[in-house]
Order: structure tokens, then sequence, then C-alpha cells
């Protein structure tokens, strides 16, 4: 998977870095050039079409791009806002409103050199002032940001002159860029007004917003990359995945995103068609507190990982489309990254009553399965399945569904206790396997779990250059997570998304995030 | 007369302010908290003091009764809160989203009234036993079944089969009145089934009542014919227990609108109102549920007034 | 104990043979009691009429069509439709009837207390009964459910709760209108203490209209659970209730197209015939309705 190839290019790029000594030039594996090539693509001469975006569940709360409230406003990031580096489709980081950047040679200091005529969609101008303001913010605790996990070994960043920032950190990592890929340069100047304005330097601007509802996009005028390819850019809220599979068949939506594996085949014919990425977009977990009873016992958690029948699930749950996890582990089977030699946690009952009696949970103890109400009915297909394998050990599984709120206010944030319970939850996948295995990390995951080795090498890893002994890094975060399981990885699984086949350039990165920013629509 | 409107104006309003006690209490006593529903649960490296700081700038640290007090003297000064998510103010999330439910509400009444008034007098001029028991069983089918059953089966027989009405792309009716009809008729027509139901029980009986009554049945003994008794004697007289149930009628409405919103995604302000529910947003839910209570009050403060001066009778009797 | 009251016709075991018996005159009352007696006699003898075990898991059958070994289908794990359907009847109908007897006992108590103690208790008593119908009940239904949960039980005391206040209001009515009657003058004018005369008096005699009013409840009891669960605040797995089976069904509308059907089907029935039969009851036991 895509893991692999950025290492590689990270890799290829230090190795030219090392040969000229001193203060080096790390642009990644692609050259400037090459970035304002793929930017002038986004150009059409002219816009035309309305694309209909179909979300189920849930819909967009709000617009702020570095402080997220839900997956389903990810295409947002690259349709209304740019970072200093973005992904390409082969998931090689390529310079955005950065053109080039290096880094010093023990990868503390970096410099990045921003592009010049660059406007937000009001009209101001965006300078290195803006750069820094976002990357604070980000890094304000006050402020919660899902971007701070990846950034927060940045000790300083100091603007040179309006087209040069400097970044200090206080350890090597030789993929900053990458991390800064998700820090979205927004309108600072407004911050109060950010989650409803959405002002950006994106091709597209906000036309209008109707928060939980409705959201629609037009072209910015101001965008530096050239005219936007589509007239408008509709989002929809569905109330539930069947509805929106009907919207989706009936034509009245031309992408759906989250399809459900058992809807698949109602959605496929001969005018539509699916998004390839090529890597997983997450995890579908049952996390355990492993600092309570039960599973404060290690043989506990590795019993009902025994317990589990992850490839039963992956049939009836996803029309046997996700990659059961028998490894255990954060990193999908499927991919280069993964530890081959984990042998895992294969079904079997037997084992698994050993391992509860030694744990010392008593016969008729009943677990609370933890899931959520009218999203996820996958979850509770799974649900049951364990419930009737752990009846046969002599085990409960009660399984309670809550709405959003009730069913965070259980486990979150890290740090909150609730014995006896499986929460089920699904983990988005980066795609880099370092940010990957992170989420397994002390803090990060609500899980509670502390293992030091584990969270030294995590510490280590981005540090790591050297392709293979990187690798053997992430066997050996994965043999220890496997384990020790703290959380039950069930599935891997990609973010399915249908369109019809009017619909053209759209993808889908590694990450299951959907780009439109190139999309056009024909006919 | 004043009198009696002067003391249901007062009972009224301690109603207002006792329901947004109950609803502003309860939702700070069921688990869940907007601090961390906005960051979706995906959120990694926060911890409990981030949380606190967001808390304490929204004002959530303090005391439910000083937090009550905070937000009445803010509507005292004509601001009703905001959304923790969105920034936007309460106001203008209902300035965008009431068209919808107006709308919704105003035609499934119309659709409501077009079939049950018909139906009941063409019951009460031809009253033989199968039209009735025909009538009847609309009535009753129409109470019984669920409205999200009715909207789920119009959506796929009349919208996605026989592509006749658009399921959804609701427009505001400023914007485009023929595409903002049409967008909400079949939600209409599925709220309307009910409306007509509940609508057909009470003026079925009345028109009934009022049938064997001693003036209707002088009016026929003039030589009348069936049909002008019941239009012109039957029907304005059978309309004050009608009047009555516009009050029922109006709470059906809001009750289903809610979930009928959310069947066919509509942007109004029920699926605003579960949503806030949800996301625990506070701000919107309290504003949301004291409109929806005053709404409720005022309807039946209008229907008590308005009974009051048709039969005087009413008034001492109403106040209940 | 030697205060003479007046007699009062209620006269039960003879009342409720005629009431009965007049119901059953009505076609749509006998057809109605007969079929909520057909419902409740199919779910509640679900183990013994049901082809199979409602939890046992067919891997080898999802999403199977009606045939002759499953003859409403499968479900997204293969188990039996009309089994799950006939347990979930089992449910609904046992949750139904001990939500209306929690809310017929709260709304009694309240509505009662209220029509006795005239003034301001009495008043705050109603006022707030009108506050709780003033707030959708959909609002109370998801905000109690983040409160209590969705284990069987707490979806008792969640909609006992929901139709206590309207079932306060009508109590408070009947008894209103039994307080104005000649026998309740004459029990106070001989002096017979309160609890004496609305337990002995008023009570049995306010029952026929609040029993007629018990069905509807139910109705509405069974309804509100289905629009719960549809939107996935419902009774949960392993058990199940129609309105569960309902969103499974719609859930999976793609694929089976038969699988909601069912569900969807019997409920309109079950609500239908309990609605026809309170009516019906109403207009037996109230002359005044008639």
């Amino acid at each position: 998977m895509s893991g692999k190839k950025k290492l590689l290019a990270v890799t290829a790029a230090l190795a030219v870095a090392a040969v000229a000594g001193g203060s080096t030039v790390v642009t990644s594996a692609r050259s400037a050039p090459a970035a304002y090539a793929i930017s002038a693509a986004t150009g059409c001469t002219s816009s035309k079409g309305t694309l209909k975006y179909g979300i189920a569940g849930a819909g967009i709360a709000q617009l702020d791009p570095n402080t997220l409230s839900f997956a389903g406003q990810v295409p947002l990031q690259t349709l209304l806002y740019n970072g200093l580096s973005k992904y390409d489709r082969n998931m090689d980081v390529v310079p955005d409103l950065a053109t080039k950047w290096r880094a010093s040679k023990d990868l503390k200091t970096w410099f990045f050199t921003l592009r010049k005529g660059v406007k937000y969609s009001t009209g101001r101008a965006f300078t290195a002032n803006d750069v820094r303001a976002n990357i604070l913010r980000v890094l304000d605790p006050a402020v919660p940001s899902q971007q701070r996990a990846n950034a927060k070994d940045i000790r300083s960043v100091r603007v040179i002159n309006p087209y040069l920032i400097r970044i200090k950190l206080g350890s090597p990592s030789a993929i900053l860029p990458n991390a800064l890929v998700d820090i979205k340069m927004s309108d600072t100047n407004n911050v109060a007004d950010l989650a409803k304005s959405g002002t950006g330097t994106g091709p597209y601007k906000v036309a209008s917003f109707v928060p939980n509802q409705s959201l629609a996009l037009v072209p910015n005028p101001n965008h530096f990359g050239g005219r936007a390819c589509l007239q408008r850019i509709e989002f929809v809220r569905e109330p539930d995945p069947t509805a929106m599979v009907t919207d989706f068949r009936a034509g009245n939506l031309d992408m759906i995103w989250q399809v459900r594996p058992t809807d698949v085949q109602a959605v496929t014919s001969s005018k539509t068609a699916f998004l390839a990425p090529k890597g997983v977009s997450g995890a579908h977990v049952w996390e355990l507190d492993v600092t309570s009873e039960p599973f404060n016992d290690v043989r506990a958690r590795q019993a009902l990982s025994y317990a589990i029948d992850r490839r039963t699930m992956n049939r009836a749950a996803f029309s046997g489309l996700a990659t059961p996890s028998i490894g255990n582990s954060l990193i999908s089977a499927n991919s280069s990254a993964y530890n081959k030699k984990l042998k895992g946690y294969p079904f079997n009952l037997q084992k698994a009553k050993q391992l509860f009696d030694a744990a010392g949970v008593k016969q008729g103890t009943t677990f609370t399965f933890w899931a959520l109400a009218g999203r996820r009915d996958e979850w509770i297909t799974m649900a049951q399945i364990l419930q009737q394998d752990l009846e046969k050990i002599g085990l409960k599984l009660s399984i309670q569904r809550a709405d959003v709120s009730t069913w965070l206010a259980k486990f979150f944030p890290a740090g909150k206790r609730y014995p006896n319970t499986i929460i089920a939850n699904y983990f988005s996948m980066p795609p880099n396997p370092t940010y990957a295995l992170k989420q397994g990390q002390f803090g990060s995951c609500e899980c509670n779990w502390k293992n030091t080795t584990f969270e030294s090498l995590a510490l280590k890893a981005p540090g790591v250059v050297d392709l293979p002994a990187r690798q053997k890094v992430y066997n050996t975060m994965q043999q220890i997570f496997s384990s020790y399981a703290p959380v039950m990885v069930i599935a891997h699984q990609t973010n399915i998304v249908a369109h019809q086949r009017t619909v053209q350039n759209a993808w889908e990165d590694a990450q299951g995030n959907v780009h439109l920013e190139e999309a056009r629509k024909s006919g | 007369m004043l009198r009696y409107v002067l003391r249901r104006l007062v009972t009224s309003f301690a109603l207002l302010i006792l329901g947004s006690m109950v609803v502003f209490l309860l939702m700070r006593v069921i688990p869940g908290d907007p601090t961390i529903t906005k960051l979706g649960g995906s959120i990694k490296e926060v911890d409990k003091s981030t949380l606190e700081g967001i808390r304490a700038e929204l004002g959530l640290d303090k005391s439910i009764p000083a937090q009550y007090v905070d937000w009445v003297s803010g509507i005292l000064h004509g601001d009703f809160g905001a959304s923790y998510f969105s920034q936007f103010s309460v106001t203008s999330l209902v300035e965008q989203r009431y068209g919808a439910t107006l709308l919704l509400a105003f035609m499934s009444m119309i659709i409501g009234i077009l079939i049950a008034v018909p139906a009941s007098v063409a019951g009460a001029i031809w009253p033989n036993r199968i039209l009735g028991g025909l009538l009847s069983g609309f009535a009753a089918v129409g109470i019984a079944i669920p409205t999200f059953v009715i909207g789920i089966g119009l959506i796929i027989v009349l919208g996605v089969e026989l592509e006749w009405l658009p399921t959804q792309g609701y427009v505001s009716f400023q914007a485009d009145p023929v595409q903002s009809v049409k967008s909400t008729l079949l939600p209409a027509i599925t709220l309307g089934i009910g409306v007509a139901a509940a609508t057909m029980r009470i003026l079925r009986p009345s028109l009934f009542d009022v049938g064997s009554s001693s003036f209707v049945r002088t009016a026929k003994g003039k030589g009348l014919l069936r049909r002008q008794v019941v239009v012109r004697h039957e029907l304005p007289n059978a309309s004050i227990p009608a009047i009555t149930a516009a009050g029922i009628i109006v709470a059906h409405l809001v009750g289903g609108a809610v979930i009928i919103e959310y069947v066919f995604a509509r942007p109004g302000l029920g699926s605003l109102l579960v949503d806030s529910v949800y996301q625990r947003d506070y701000g919107v839910l309290q504003a949301l549920v004291l409109l929806a209570v005053a709404v409720f009050i005022v309807t039946s403060l209008i229907v008590d007034v308005l009974l009051g001066f048709i039969d005087p009778r009413l008034r001492t009797k109403a106040v209940t | 104990m030697s205060t003479v009251v007046p007699t009062v016709p209620v006269e039960s075991a003879t009342r409720t043979d005629s009431v009965i018996r007049r119901l059953l005159r009505r076609p749509s009352g006998a057809l109605s009691a007969a079929v909520v007696l057909l419902l409740v006699i199919a779910t509640v003898g679900a183990p013994l009429f049901a082809p199979y075990a409602p939890t046992t898991l067919d891997f080898a059958h999802l999403f199977a069509p009606p045939s002759r070994d499953h003859l409403f289908g499968t479900d997204e794990l293969g188990r039996d439709l009309l089994t799950r359907i006939l347990y979930g009847g089992r449910t609904s109908i046992t949750l139904g009837f001990a939500a209306t007897a929690l809310a017929m006992g709260l709304g009694i108590l309240w509505g009662f207390t209220a029509a006795l103690r005239e003034g301001w208790f009495g008043e705050i008593l109603m006022r707030a009964a009108d506050t709780l119908m003033a707030i959708p009940a959909i609002l109370l239904g998801l905000v109690l459910v983040a409160a209590f949960g969705t284990s069987t039980l707490s979806m008792v005391v969640i909609l006992g709760i929901i139709f206590t206040p309207a079932t306060a209001r009508i109590a408070r009515s009947s008894l209103l209108s039994e307080l104005r009657s000649d026998y309740y003058l004459a029990a106070v004018s001989v002096g017979a203490s309160g609890r004496r005369i609305v337990a002995r008096e008023l009570l049995p005699n306010a029952l026929p209209v609040l029993v007629a009013r018990a069905s509807l409840v139910l109705a509405e009891v069974i309804f509100v659970e289905a629009s719960l669960s549809f939107i996935g605040l419902g009774i949960q797995p392993p058990d199940t209730s129609w309105g569960t089976l309902l969103q499974q069904g719609y859930t999976n509308l793609y694929s089976s197209y038969t699988y909601a059907l069912f569900p969807g089907f019997v409920i309109l029935v079950a609500v239908l015939a309990l609605n026809v039969l309170g009516d019906n009851l109403q207009k037996v036991l109230d002359p005044s309705q008639s």
C-alpha cells in the first residue's frame, strides 16, 4: 500500500540530502514544478454541472477545518482549504501552499517557502503570518484540534519573511510535511465566524449553509489554481443509509459516501461506478478499559479476542468485503507494513474459556456492548454473533445502543473508566503506519493502555529513516499491541464510495477521504 | 370575557416558564456533553483541562440554576443563544428552517381538511353502511399506521418506482414556489392522512349528533333537502368540537413533523430539534422547546377563547 | 364501619357480562376483539407456536426469501422471521401492557389527586401535566432513553412516563364528573370518609371510561415504541420487538424486500385492532359517548 511508497519517497529525498551536507533541500520526491502542474489540472475553461453528494445519518455541523466534528465533512478539507502540503493520488506528499521545503541535517529545523499570489475567498492575501496563526491555533491546548496529535512536537513557528516560515521540532522527524497536510490554512483573522463561513483558499467557497442539513459550494474566483470545474457542489444529508441508497438509485444523488457493504449490490448498475482507493480507510474496533475489571487482566482481553469469530462477522456484517484482523493489529493484513509473523487470535472458544477462567471471570458474567443508535447497524450484527458465542461458554453480552452524545459520554475523553464494557468504535486509519500505530498510544486510545516500550517506539518511529529498520519498529509495535490486546481489532475496511458514471476525476485517498477538488461532470 | 382571557394568559405564561425549566433541567441531567460531541469522538490528545476550559467558556461550569438565570436574562435582552457547533445564532437557525416546517404544516392541514370535510359530509348526506364502513376504516387506519411507515411507502411507490413526485430537494417558497410546493407534496400527504383521520373521527360523530338535534329536525320538517340541512345547519354546529380538535391536530402536526422531516430529510425545525438533542446543543434545543411549548399554548389559548365567544357556557369549564 | 353508604349501581359481575355481550354484538367490536385475542395468544404462546428457536443463527441462509421452510423468510443472521415476529410481539405486547398499566396507575393517582384537592395544589398538578403534554412525545422519548437506557424495563418506565400526563387529565375529568353526581353528594352528606368514597364508589364508577382509554393508550404505546425503535433507540438483541424488527427490515431493505413488510403489517393490524376495540369499548361502557 501507500505507506511503503511514501517511505520510499522520503528516504530517496533524504539520500540526496545526506550527500549535500549542511542545510539541505528536501523537496519530496516530486519537484515543485510538478506541483504547479497538478494545480493547473484543477482549472477548467468553464464551470458546469451540479454534483450532489449524499451523506447518511448525520449532517455537517460546522466548517472549521482544524477542529473537525464529523468524518462526513472531510471532502471540504480540500474543496475549501489548502495546507502547506498535500497528498497526490499516489499518496506522495507534494507541495500545496508551500512550493518547496528543506530540513536541517538533524531533521529538527524545517523551512517552508510559500506560494505567491494566493488569496482567500474574501480577497485577502495569504501570507506566512496566516501559516503561523493556523499552526499555533492547532497547538493551542484550549483549541480541541485533532491535528495536534501529529504536530505536537513543533516547538516554534517563526515568520522569516512573508513567504518563508521556519518550524523547529523537539525531536527529529522526516515526515513533518505529512503531518502538515492536515493543518489547513483557514482565515484566522475571523476565527469567530470560521465554523459558519468556511473561508479558505481552496477552489470552492460556501454559497449557503444550513447546519446539519445542507451545504452548497460554488467556485472561488480568487483561487490560485484556476477555475473550478463544477458550477456547484451540494452536500445533502440523508436520514439513513437506506434512504441514501434509494435516492442514489433514483438518480437524485451523484455520489454517496460510506456505502454499507451489504448495499453494494443494490447500487451497482451500468450507470454507476465505485471509487477504488489504494488503501485501507479504517478499522472497526472494540475498545476495552484496561484499568478496570475484568479487562485489566491481559488474559481476559486475550480470551475475548479468541472468542471473536472475525471471519463469520466479516461475512455477515460486511458481505465478506472487509479484511478480518486475526492478528489483532492496527495495520491491515493487506498492508505491506503488516507484521506477517503475528499469530493473533484465530477463533477458539475453548481457549477463550480457559483464559476467562484463568482471569477469574465467573460464569454468568455480563458484559455490556456499547454501540451507536441509528447508525452502524453492522456493529449490532457483529455483536449478536459474539453474544451467541459467549453464551456457549457461559457468559452474557448485553447489547446497548445510544445516541451519539450518550455513547461518547461513556468512554470519552481518554482516562474514563468503563468496567465490564466493550465499546464499539471505528478508527479512521491514517495512511502512514506511524500515525496508524499511534492510535494505540496512551492518551490517544480510550483504552487507557500504557506500555512503555510501545510508547518509546511510537516516539522513535518518525525519526527512523531507513526502511527495513522502520519496518522492524512497526513489527515490534504490532507484536506488543497484539499480545497485550488493549483494543479488539475486528476488521479493516475501505470506505466505499459510489458515484454515477457522469462524475469524473473524483478520487479517494488511502485514508478513505474523498477528493472532489478536480471533479467534473459530463452530460 | 376579559377576565377569562386574562386568567388564561396568566396560566399560559406560568406554563411556558414551567416547560422551559423542565427541559432545561432534563437536558443537563442526562449523560452527554456538547463539548465532547462537537469533537466527534475521533479526537485524540484532548485532555480534561482543555474540555474544562471550553465548558467554562460556554458557561457550562456554573450550577444549573445559574445557567438558567443566564439564559433567561439573555432572552430578556433579545438574545436567544447560539449553536455550540455552527456558531449560528438560534434566531438565524430558526430563520433558515421555519419556512420548511410552516409550509409542511400548512399543506398537510389543507390536505387533511380536503379529505376529511367532504368525506364526513358525504357520510352524513348518504348514510349507508358501506360508505360509513369505508370512512370508519380509513379513519381507523389513518390513525393507526405509523407516519414513518406511510412516508417510506410513499417514497418507494410514488417517488422511486413511479417517479411522480420528488422525494427530496426542498427549496424555499420565496426562491421557487412551484418546486417548493412539489417537494413538500409527499411529506404533506403523509402527514395529511393522519390529520384527515383525526379530523374525521371528531367531525363525523358530531355531525351525527347535530343531525338528531331538534333544530335540524325542524329544518327537515320545513322541507329542506338533506344536503342543504347538512351543509347549512349541521356542519357549522359540528364545527365547535372541530375547533376543539384543532388544538389536538396542531399537537399531532408538531409531533408528526419531527419524524416526517427526519424521514424526508427536510431542513425544518423538527429535524433541527432532533439533531440538537443528539448533539446536546443546549442553546438551540432550549429555544426550540420554548417555541414548541409556546405554539402549543397559544393554539389552545386561541381555541379556548374562540369557543368562549361561540358558546359562553364553556368559559367557566374551559380552565382545566 | 357502621356508616351507611347509599348503594350505587355497580353490580360488577352482571355488568361485565353485559358489556362483553354488547361489545360482541357490534361487528367491528367482535372482529377487533378476536384479532387482539388472536395476537395475544399467538405471541404469548410463542414458544409453543414458533417453528424455530428465536436466536439460532444460520449463516447459510442469510436473507432467505419466504419459502416453505421459512414462511416469512429469514433475517440478516439467518433467523426465521416468523419466529422473530412471534417473539417480538411477545415483547411488544408485554411491554405495552406493562407501560399502559404504569401510565394508568400513575395517571389515575395524579388525576384523582388533582380532582380531589382543588385549589392551588390541584392547579399545579394539572399545569405540570399540561407542560409535559406540550413537549413533543418523541423529544421526551429521546431524552428519557438517554437517561434510562434501552433495556426492556427502561422502555416500560419511559413509555409509562410519556403517557402518564394524558391519562392524568382523563382521570381527573372523569372523576370530576362523578363528583357532580347525586350519589357522591349523598355519600358526602351522610359523612363517609373521603378515602372510602374514592375506593368504594368513585373508582369503580370512573373505571369503565378509564378501561376504554387504556386500550387506546396500549395502541399508542406500541406505536411510540415502534417510532423509538425506528431511530435505533428501542429494544435490543437478543430480545426483539415489532418496532425493532421493522427498523432492521428497513435497514436491510435492499438485501430483502419482504423483511420490513411483515413486521410493518403486524404493527398496523395490532394498532388498528386496538384502536377499534378501544372505540367500541368506549361506546359500550359510556352511554354518553354513543
